[in-house]
């Protein structure tokens, strides 16, 4: 089950996810490898992890790729770049995925739905020690596990919560929340899009580096800091949902995803952030929270013209997108 | 971020002379590597006993031909970057690199303070590097310097050159 399936139903988070960046020894990182030298890694890793499903991303269609980056199972860099020698390895309970070749030849990420921060450590390590068996990693006593670029070194684990903060940024408040991130050591960043800004205010928040090394350090701080900035947001959510102005606002979203018979992606994530916030908020109780966070990425571009051909077409996608979202306000006698 | 410690005429060498001049008390100072200060005509007054002289000039006359002197010790043994592309691309090419290019590079912040604590791979069968005594490892790296030379793989050979030195520094500076 994908991690936006499980119904975890968090009122502000919607996944946690570990990613750990390892290479193996006696072989150039994947930039310095011939086309032989990335398929000869590829295959060392299936070896590893026979169970995983893999997908030899050169064979993919550029649809299908920019979905595995939609469902965050890779990077959006991973899909977007030139997909030769890569493939992406996926465990049968779709909780971990492994990239080969992207800027390091093993990335692993296990992600789960929800606020976990310590499940989903537990899941990497256990990926991370099936391939410490087999393998060899490229290791140093002084700089820990070595990595193509030297931000990623030490323990190279990356610990990101991804947070819906529409209160936060509909108060301003983000400059000054994203200042204290950057002082503890951990950037909050837009989770979707490249750059700054934050397509349905989604924002990631991890740690900004791992040299140093103890992972239970990283996963502290980044703990502790993730439950302050979750605080922070249902404060400021409690305080607006008081403002006219701003339920109003919220009872409008609902009233168009309810009626609206053709939506643009950009428009529905604008709707689904104040949707979302109307339903955590208690303003009202349809659609839940786990049928939002579903929604969220299934009706994204990539992984809509995957499960509906027609959806090739822009303006039938919007249209078809459109059906879906009413659909899921469950009001029977709407359609 | 990365530092170079180059010399000031051939901007490739590492500068391992420091060549002070005081005329009419105007102080002038240039850092050199060995083969400039030769070709400068200037021998310092106490030449310190160099063991690689000899490979050293096996180099310079392997590489004069593109006018790029001793360019295989400026390469990593194993991928072949020189520092000035890694320091373009942000990016190290092999694992070989980061003990390379280590003495070079200003690690500050890449690194800890207090060094790395994290996660260390279990250490496999054969005799992880670390349970080798400075002194074994300083024989088994001459070992395969000379087998290197024997060989001719001379870029190779570089590498482990600059190994050692290295590490007899790290030696000089513990007793110091």
């Amino acid at each position: 089950m994908y991690w936006f399936e499980e119904n975890a139903a968090h009122p502000v988070v919607l996944s946690t996810r570990v990613r750990l960046a390892r290479n193996l020894s006696g072989t150039p990182f994947p930039d310095r490898l011939t086309p032989a030298g990335k398929k000869a890694v590829c295959d060392r890793l299936e070896a590893v992890y026979p169970s995983y499903r893999r997908s030899d991303f050169s064979k993919l269609s550029p649809t299908e790729r920019r979905a595995y980056a939609e469902c965050h199972l890779c990077s959006p860099e991973f899909a977007q770049k030139v997909p030769e020698g890569k493939s992406l390895l996926v465990s049968e309970d779709q909780t971990v995925s492994v990239m080969v070749n992207e800027e390091d030849h093993v990335r692993i990420q296990a992600i789960r739905g929800g606020y976990c921060p310590q499940e989903a450590f537990d899941r990497a390590t256990e990926a991370d020690s099936q391939l410490l068996q087999r393998e060899k990693p490229a290791f140093h006593e002084r700089f820990g596990f070595l990595t193509s670029c030297p931000t990623n070194l030490g323990c190279a684990m990356r610990l990101s919560v991804m947070l819906h903060l529409p209160a936060l940024q509909l108060s301003g408040k983000m400059p000054s929340v994203m200042a204290l991130a950057n002082q503890r050591g951990c950037t909050l960043r837009g989770a979707f899009g490249e750059g700054s800004k934050a397509e349905a205010d989604l924002f990631q928040l991890s740690n900004a580096s791992s040299c140093e090394g103890p992972e239970s350090k990283i996963l502290q701080t980044l703990s502790a800091l993730a439950e302050q900035v979750i605080e922070a947001e249902q404060r400021e959510r409690d305080k607006l949902c008081r403002s006219e102005l701003i339920s109003d606002k919220l009872w409008r979203a609902l009233g168009t995803m309810r009626y609206a018979r053709s939506v643009s992606y950009e428009e529905y994530r604008q709707l689904w952030s104040l949707v979302r916030m109307g339903v955590a908020c208690g303003l009202y109780t349809e659609p839940a929270l786990a049928k939002l966070d579903r929604a969220l990425i299934e009706l994204m571009p990539a992984r809509l013209c995957l499960t509906e051909l027609s959806a090739e077409d822009a303006l039938k996608r919007d249209r078809l997108r459109a059906d879906k979202m009413r659909s899921m306000t469950d009001r029977k006698s709407v359609v | 971020m990365l530092h170079q410690n180059l010399c000031d005429r051939c901007h490739e060498r590492e500068a391992t002379i420091v060549y002070r001049k005081n005329v009419n008390g105007y102080e002038t100072e240039e850092k050199l590597c060995p083969i400039c200060a030769k070709q400068a005509g200037w021998m310092p007054a106490f030449q310190p006993e160099d063991p690689f002289e000899e490979l050293n000039e096996l180099f310079s006359g392997l590489f004069m031909k593109d006018n790029r002197t001793l360019q295989g010790a400026s390469r990593c043994p194993g991928c072949g970057l020189s520092l000035s592309e890694i320091k373009a691309q942000g990016r190290f090419g092999c694992e070989n690199c980061y003990s390379f290019f280590e003495n070079r590079i200003d690690w500050t912040p890449f690194t800890s303070r207090s060094g790395y604590q994290g996660k260390r791979p279990e250490p496999s069968a054969k005799t992880p590097p670390e349970q080798e005594t400075p002194e074994q490892k300083l024989a088994g790296l001459k070992k395969q310097l000379a087998d290197a030379v024997k060989a001719e793989q001379y870029e190779q050979a570089a590498a482990l050159r600059d190994q050692i030195r290295a590490l007899e520094k790290k030696d000089e500076q513990k007793e110091e």
